[in-house]
């Protein structure tokens, strides 16, 4: 059975109408617009959505905005009550999804950070939705409550890994710890935002190509062959994995090391990795660094402007909202993009402690 | 037995008919009694208490009957008509109805007036001379008279005849149980007492009349209104077949006083909010005027020039033109209530600016549906929020005789022909009215501002020039006389004239100076007023339409999904989404440059920031222009400028680049453009370089001043967004917003490859 999604939003409902079958239309979770012209204050909303028991559900962020049927309250707060709720036993947990306009994402919620721990997974309001991408996404978050739900779950369980042991143990104290008493939203900050939103001993594609020293976009089918038939065993299946494509770094390295006669990934330049998956029957074209001011070929990373292959030796970390965690790797810009200043309008800037290396950097290169 | 009574009865009735004054009343009688004795035919004969019946009957109330006549009397075609009540507050009154119709001549009387139910008025529904639709009820105006008063007189008389008819009628006669052909009314030749038209005296009021009845009968004849205000009338001229329109007046005259009830002035003119006033002088010089007692504003006068950036600007085709129109806004802080409903009515039929030419009315000028100064498009428009469209306007443009080559009839004369001059007839009124509306909406909000109308201060302006008035008097008579006395004094005294006149012509001239540059700022800053008003909304517009994107998107993403088979359907998707694209490109244009930036502060920025995010914006008008847009240069890092506002470099961008394109479609070329920065001198510099048909030398400076425009001014018919592109506003933006900057902003030798290259120069700010 598909997830169902109760969807509130105070915007004009013909127009919401529309954003309902863009979900329904991709049909991997079930979406319902709460008619709010019924439901005007917190308790007798709150009340509904008790009673209609959904797997999930979607808040616009300024349901005090000025659509049609406004609220008196923001998402967040409305959000807040529900999983104090939840957590007192009188619900159970379900998602909570958030969406607004990009400007109003920007204004309202990013900078208030306090609020950034209730949602699960926020998306934007954009032109052009990506309404696969986020069904597939709902989906999986829907599923993976339900599962957590049913059970307390072991780490095992929640990996599906079996050696998780041999990681950095920091990761998973608050799991063996058992004072903390872990609930279900609980694992699902931890899972979505720690594990897949960072990389560290998870990584995505797009780190997958570049530490492997491939250009994605040229390679096209090559890189989809390699990634079925040698990447399939290392991918993350675990709790909200049908969501995410996310790989276990530690199996690519030790694979690669397997068949490349112990040369470590990160002793090689992009064109000497590409070398070696060839010998496999693949078809693949290595990346090149970044133009103009990106020279070197030992990618480890991927510049967040241009999402290709990037040195963090040629790269400044990147500010973000949430401190990093030691075993969280940073996430960089390459200097091409941060000196021709891409990017500054989606927010993405050096972090202040690479603020003298980025002058030094200008300095050098005017002389 | 009958027929010794019919014989002695013709007998009688030929000695009757003998007699050299034989009575007509004798004469009827005898042969209505010898028809009657008919033994083959009978016939249908009238009691006169008929008349008192059907007066009761046909017209109900008494202001119905006075304003039956009042109708009568437009439907004679007069023009006016005055109403005058003589000690009518109680019954035995008398009341005057005197009009300037066609008259009637003796057998129109008779065949007409005389004869109950005649058919002339169903024969003839139009008037004959001035066309009009007839509004009487058939046959209904003698009843009238008889339901009003107990004898009616008639003077009447037309233009071709030299002396006027005079009846009575005595209503008391009418008794049941005569004949009604045989009661006689006196009928008498008189001198005539106005070349036409048609006087009723209705004696021995049946009823006392209060001022409130008055006042309703003239609200009854509403539909015949037109309270245009004429500034003059000619006999002379030859009589027009154009209908100069209907007054009415209606007066009561107690003992020989007499004073007016309500006319036209009193109904609807007298409620206007404002007099606007327009005329061209001699040397084309345009000028409006605005007068409101409503809003204490004593007349005023302003001028205003053929060219929008200058009021000094001639006219060169309407000198002598007038215009006067009444202003009313429908708003019940405005107008008396019970006015505002009949004034609201007659504008919905009547209101607008007509044309007359020498007098005369030219149509189809300010006939409902005329909108020919284009008035009610402005309104839809909403450039100009004041209400301003024709139901708002009762008014008049007067073009003289010695304007005729100017203003020549269509030949079907069906209206002026559509020449320079009919078009700058037409924009100094429109420009005049606006002005006008303009301003008293300016008054209205200054007053609505306080609790009690404000005293009118003097302004500065006012003052130097009372102050400059003053000083001309300073060396007056009398101190020539005691100068001249004195030879010595004389001199001293001649040179500190010279030098006083001196000074004050510098002033007189510097403070004309002043008012040209005042009024020219004043322009400029109602443009900007607009400009900026429209941000606003287009702020609020992009807000709402970027709600609808992602549903849009959906929905044609179920089309492709449910038409995947269907090839023709696919294509049409693709359209869609192109289009869809285009418009999400746009909005995302107005967010760029307005929603997002309204609130921001100042800010040192970086040229690559602006470059690049234009650069995104403009990405889909390029695929469509087919303009490539080349890499940009930007020479050294950190080119950062003086602290400014993200969305001045929006406009700056923008405006350049719309240039570049209207350049590179004059060029017919594949169109490129380029943008370059860099430092230099303390100074960041961006250069934008297109390869379009190039500026002349010598428009290179002028392109920065305001109203300059490659493009031909938009007329009347233009859409909101063409008069605010074409206003010839942007450089000038641009330019003030560098030089608030202490910046340049100048046209530059073009890069290689380039025909134009205009450079921003703006101060640097260092950044550590």
């Amino acid at each position: 059975m598909k997830p169902k999604y109760l969807y509130i939003d105070d915007e004009n409902p013909d127009a919401l109408k529309s954003i309902v079958n863009g979900f329904n239309d991709v049909g991997e979770i079930e979406v319902e617009l709460v008619d709010l012209s019924k439901l005007r204050d917190f308790e007798s909303l709150k009340q509904y959505i008790c009673e209609q028991n959904p797997d999930g559900l979607i808040l616009d962020l300024r349901l005090d905005g000025d659509g049609q049927n406004r609220l008196s309250f923001p998402a967040t707060t409305f959000a807040q009550d529900l999983r104090t709720l939840a957590v007192s036993g009188d619900v159970k947990f379900f998602p909570l999804i958030l969406c607004s306009t990009s400007p109003k994402m920007r204004a309202t919620y990013d900078v208030d950070k306090t609020s950034h721990d209730l949602f699960d997974y926020k998306f934007e309001k954009s032109d052009t939705p990506e309404w696969k991408k986020f069904s597939i996404k709902l989906k999986s978050i829907a599923n993976s409550y339900k599962w957590l739900n049913e059970r307390k779950r072991t780490v095992e369980e929640i990996l599906n890994r079996e050696d998780w042991q041999q990681f950095d143990s920091r990761i998973f104290e608050k799991f063996i710890d058992k004072e903390q008493d872990l609930k279900v939203n609980d694992i699902a900050q931890f899972v979505i935002k720690e594990l897949f939103n960072h990389p560290g001993i998870l990584i995505k594609e797009r780190t997958v190509a570049a530490r492997l020293g491939v250009d994605i976009d040229a390679s096209g089918n090559g890189w989809n062959r390699l990634k079925k038939e040698f990447l399939e065993d290392c991918m993350y299946n675990g709790a909200f994995g049908n969501g995410w494509e996310r790989w276990w770094f530690d199996r690519i390295a030790s694979k690669f090391q397997s068949i490349s006669k112990g040369e470590k990934l990160q002793n090689l330049n992009a064109s000497q990795r590409v070398e070696i998956l060839s010998k496999l029957g693949f078809t693949l074209i290595s990346a090149k660094p970044i133009e103009p001011y990106c020279k070197s070929s030992e990618f480890w990373t991927v510049c967040e402007y241009y999402k290709t292959p990037l040195d963090p030796l040629e790269g400044f970390k990147i500010y973000e909202s949430t401190e990093l965690k030691p075993w969280q790797e940073p996430k960089f810009l390459s200097f091409s993009a941060e000196l021709e200043r891409k990017g500054r309008d989606r927010g993405l800037r050096p972090h202040p402690s690479e603020l003298q290396n980025v002058k030094d950097l200008k300095e050098m290169l005017s002389k | 037995m009958s027929n010794d009574r019919l014989i002695e009865l013709k007998n009688k009735l030929a000695s009757e008919l003998q007699k050299e004054n034989s009575d007509n009343g004798i004469i009827l009688s005898l042969s209505n009694e010898i028809a009657r004795l008919d033994e083959k035919q009978i016939r249908f004969s009238v009691d006169a208490g008929i008349i008192n019946r059907l007066g009761k009957e046909l017209v109900g109330r008494h202001e119905t009957a006075v304003s039956e006549l009042v109708k009568n009397s437009y439907d004679a075609d007069a023009t006016e008509v005055r109403l005058t009540f003589e000690n009518a507050w109680q019954k035995g009154g008398r009341l005057i109805i005197e009009d300037n119709g066609l008259g009637m001549t003796r057998e129109q009387l008779i065949n007409g007036f005389m004869r109950l139910s005649s058919s002339d008025k169903i024969h003839n529904p139009i008037s004959p001379r001035y066309k009009r639709t007839r509004a009487g009820r058939k046959g209904i105006g003698r009843f009238a008279t008889q339901r009003l008063g107990q004898t009616l007189t008639i003077v009447t008389q037309t233009e071709n005849s030299d002396t006027a008819i005079r009846i009575t009628i005595d209503w008391n006669t009418f008794e049941t149980d005569k004949d009604l052909a045989s009661i006689a009314n006196n009928i008498e030749i008189v001198p005539k007492i106005k070349d036409e038209g048609t006087d009723l005296f209705i004696d021995n009021l049946r009823e006392g009349w209060s001022d409130a009845m008055i006042k309703r009968v003239y609200r009854y004849t509403s539909d015949l209104l037109q309270p245009f205000p004429l500034s003059k009338k000619r006999k002379d001229e030859e009589k027009s077949k154009i209908d100069p329109g209907f007054n009415s007046s209606y007066h009561r005259k107690d003992n020989n006083e007499e004073y007016k009830i309500i006319d036209e002035e009193e109904a609807f003119l007298n409620h206007a909010l404002a007099e606007i006033e327009g005329y061209v002088m001699e040397d084309g010089q345009g000028c409006w005027a605005l007068k409101s007692e409503r809003l204490s504003f004593p007349q005023d006068v302003f001028l205003i020039g053929k060219n929008k950036e200058n009021s000094n600007s001639k006219f060169d085709f309407i000198q002598g033109v007038h215009f006067k129109c009444y202003y009313f806004i429908y708003e019940s802080t405005l107008l008396p209530k019970q006015s505002l409903g009949l004034i609201r009515e007659v504008a919905n039929e009547k209101g607008g600016i007509r044309l007359y030419r020498n007098g005369f009315r030219v149509l189809p000028y300010g006939e409902r549906g005329n909108d020919w100064i284009g008035l009610d498009a402005s309104v839809r428009k909403r450039v100009i929020l004041p209400p301003h469209g024709n139901v708002n306007f009762f008014g008049f443009v007067e073009i003289e005789d010695r304007d005729i080559e100017n203003f020549e009839e269509t030949s079907s004369r069906e209206g002026l022909i559509e020449s320079p001059a009919f078009y700058e007839l037409t924009d100094f009124i429109f420009k005049s009215i606006t002005s006008a509306v303009t301003k008293i909406a300016e008054l209205r909000n200054k007053k609505s501002n306080t609790s009690t109308p404000k005293e009118k201060r003097e302004s500065p302006t006012e003052k130097v020039n009372n102050a400059i008035n003053k000083m001309q008097g300073v060396f007056g008579d009398s101190i020539t006389s005691e100068a001249e006395n004195d030879t010595e004094g004389k001199s001293e005294y001649s040179s500190q004239k010279e030098k006083f006149d001196e000074a004050l012509n510098d002033l007189i001239e510097g403070r004309a100076e002043e008012e040209k540059e005042k009024q020219e700022l004043i322009n400029e800053l109602n443009m900007m007023r607009i400009l900026a008003g429209l941000g606003l909304v287009i702020g609020e517009f992009v807000h709402e339409i970027k709600n609808y994107f992602p549903g849009i998107h959906a929905e044609t993403n179920f089309l492709r999904n449910a038409l995947k088979d269907y090839k023709e359907g696919i294509e049409r998707v693709d359209n869609l989404e192109k289009n869809v694209k285009s418009l999400t490109t746009y909005s995302s244009y107005f967010d760029e440059a307005i929603s997002r930036n309204v609130l921001r502060e100042l800010e040192p920025i970086e040229l690559r920031d602006v470059v690049n995010s234009f650069e995104e914006v403009i990405q889909n008008n390029l695929e469509r222009t087919r303009i490539s847009f080349e890499k940009p240069v930007f020479e050294g890092f950190d080119l950062y400028t003086i602290p400014m506002h993200p969305s001045e470099w929006a406009s700056i961008l923008f405006n350049f680049f719309t240039n570049s394109k209207k350049a590179i479609r004059r060029a017919g070329v594949a169109g490129r453009v380029f943008i370059r920065c860099g430092r230099e001198e303390g100074k960041v510099y961006l250069e934008f370089s297109d390869n379009g048909d190039g500026i002349p030398k010598e428009k290179e400076e002028v392109i920065f001043n305001a109203f300059y425009t490659t493009s031909s001014a938009a007329g009347r018919s233009a859409s909101e967004i063409d008069s605010l592109t074409g206003t010839g506003l942007g450089l000038k933006i641009v330019s003030d917003i560098i030089e608030s900057y202490n910046g340049n902003v100048y046209v530059t030798t073009p890069h290689d490859g380039y025909t134009t290259t205009l450079r921003v120069e703006v101060p640097e700010t260092k950044i550590d």
